[in-house]
């Protein structure tokens, strides 16, 4: 296994880094994946892995923070129609008991 | 290796007369990956480096024994921490990544999952010795992952299937036609607006219910606001319709969180975590790459810097620097001053590379021929 980093592939990834484009970097890793050195390998993987793994546990914790936001808000307007059901009753009925 | 056996059975024969909690020193030796971390470990608690040295040779003095516990105690609890979290990246969790995250996807296209899970469980315990930080976030990432899988953030979620059965709510019009795009690009914005609209909407209720000036649904005389309806039957009503409307809203968007469509989630990723995302949606681990570039300084910027360092050096020697000889000054900044210089550029640049320190040491050989190749005669001292 390659240990050691073809220089023209460290350069050509200098040049991109400058660019400061994140998604075009992720594309060079990976398109060149397989000539970095086995550490470097490894390090590529783990950078991926641990992205999606920090994303997927962040959209779950907000997906779920909005749930419960919204759980909240219907158990209020569930509180405030039934409240606004049983003063209609009420009403109703006065109006009954007048005629 | 019997100062080993030394070892062990005096951490075996302490007071407790208990075996060692965790991996012994023996355990941590003879496994090829332990022992490297233990080494880097060692070097990360900037222990003696006779130490290491007197371990490694097995010439271990009394004293030693002592500090290697500790330290040995604390390297195992690390290790078994790193080991015990990493478990949940098996391969059938790292294939279900692959299926919401398409950098994971890409790894995959390159090895098999198993060698991915491999190489995570490898680096993790790495990480757990090297970087504390990074380790701590990833560790509670996965913490929340595997609460997710067994079902302890299962609550919240039967709550809101709950309210989808009780009011019949169905997606939204606009939702079932926007996952009916077949267009990536064009389903992916009609999602996103479909989620922000339906997120802005629920943000903006809930921030007035939980106002404290017009809080209407907060407040404790809850009834006693409702009567002052004036009891008048059509407001009452139209206030009812009111409430269904805004009822119906926030169901539709709950309904939507619970729809497992892969690009729906994305969008309500995107909405919800409110991060700046580049084009693939991504962000963390790779933003730290960017101050790689740092490195890649012209001569003259590295001159200049090395200048100011040779003042201060030579400002801080004093007389010993005034009296060295010609040659000696010479010597002193083409050898010991350049790699003073590249050890103190080295340092600070790793404490910016974070994860990515790997890439400041492919840069460093570039950086270093850079520095040798400076001539003397280039500083004035």
């Amino acid at each position: 296994m390659n240990q050691t980093i073809n220089k023209e592939l460290l350069e050509n990834l200098s040049l991109i880094l400058k660019e400061g484009d994140i998604a075009k970097t992720k594309n060079f890793l990976i398109e060149n994946f397989k000539s970095f050195p086995e550490s470097v390998q490894d390090e590529i993987t783990m950078a991926f892995m641990s992205e999606a793994i920090i994303d997927e546990a962040n959209r779950i914790d907000a997906v779920t923070e909005m749930q419960k936001q919204g759980l909240e808000m219907m158990a209020s307007l569930e509180k405030i129609k039934s409240s606004l059901e049983d003063e209609l009753k009420a009403i109703d009925l006065t109006q009954g008991l007048k005629k | 290796m019997s100062f080993l056996n030394n070892y062990e059975s005096k951490q075996k024969g302490g007071k407790t007369n208990q075996a060692p909690e965790g991996m012994t020193m023996a355990e941590i030796l003879a496994n090829k990956s332990d022992s490297i971390n233990f080494g880097l470990y060692l070097k990360t608690e900037r222990t003696d480096p006779a130490l290491t040295e007197r371990l490694i040779s097995g010439t271990l003095k009394d004293g030693d024994i002592n500090e290697l516990e500790g330290l040995r105690s604390v390297f195992a609890k690390k290790i078994e921490k790193a080991r015990e979290l990493s478990d949940y990246i098996n391969e059938e969790n790292v294939v279900s990544l692959a299926g919401k995250s398409p950098g994971v996807q890409k790894i995959l296209n390159l090895m098999v999952p198993a060698k991915a899970v491999t190489v995570f469980k490898n680096m993790f315990e790495k990480m757990s010795i090297t970087d504390g930080a990074t380790f701590s976030t990833i560790s509670s990432a996965i913490t929340t992952l595997e609460d997710y899988k067994n079902g302890k953030l299962k609550d919240v979620e039967d709550g809101v299937q709950c309210l989808i059965e009780k009011y019949r709510i169905k997606d939204e019009e606009a939702l079932t036609e926007a996952l009916q795009i077949k267009n990536k690009a064009s389903r992916e914005e009609a999602l996103a607006k479909i989620v922000k609209d339906g997120h802005g909407k629920i943000r903006k209720l809930f921030d007035w219910m939980t106002d404290g000036n017009s809080g209407f649904f907060r407040d404790p005389s809850l009834i006693a606001k409702v009567s002052e309806l004036n009891k008048k039957k059509g407001q009452i009503e139209k206030a009812i319709l009111e409430v269904n409307k805004k009822m119906k809203s926030v169901g539709e968007v709950l309904a939507s969180s619970v729809n497992n469509n892969p690009d729906l989630l994305n969008a309500f990723s995107k909405e919800l975590i409110g991060k700046k995302v580049d084009k693939d949606g991504n962000n963390s681990a790779f933003k730290d790459l960017y101050s790689v570039p740092e490195t890649e300084k012209t001569e003259e910027e590295i001159i200049k810097e090395m200048q100011v360092s040779l003042d201060k050096k030579i400002k801080d020697m004093g007389a010993t620097w005034t009296a060295k000889t010609k040659k000696e000054k010479d010597d002193y900044v083409n050898t010991a001053f350049k790699n003073d210089y590249k050890d103190d550029s080295k340092k600070e640049y790793k404490k910016k590379s974070g994860f990515w320190s790997f890439f400041f040491s492919m840069l460093f050989d570039s950086f270093d021929k850079k520095v040798d190749s400076i001539d003397k005669t280039k500083f004035k001292y």
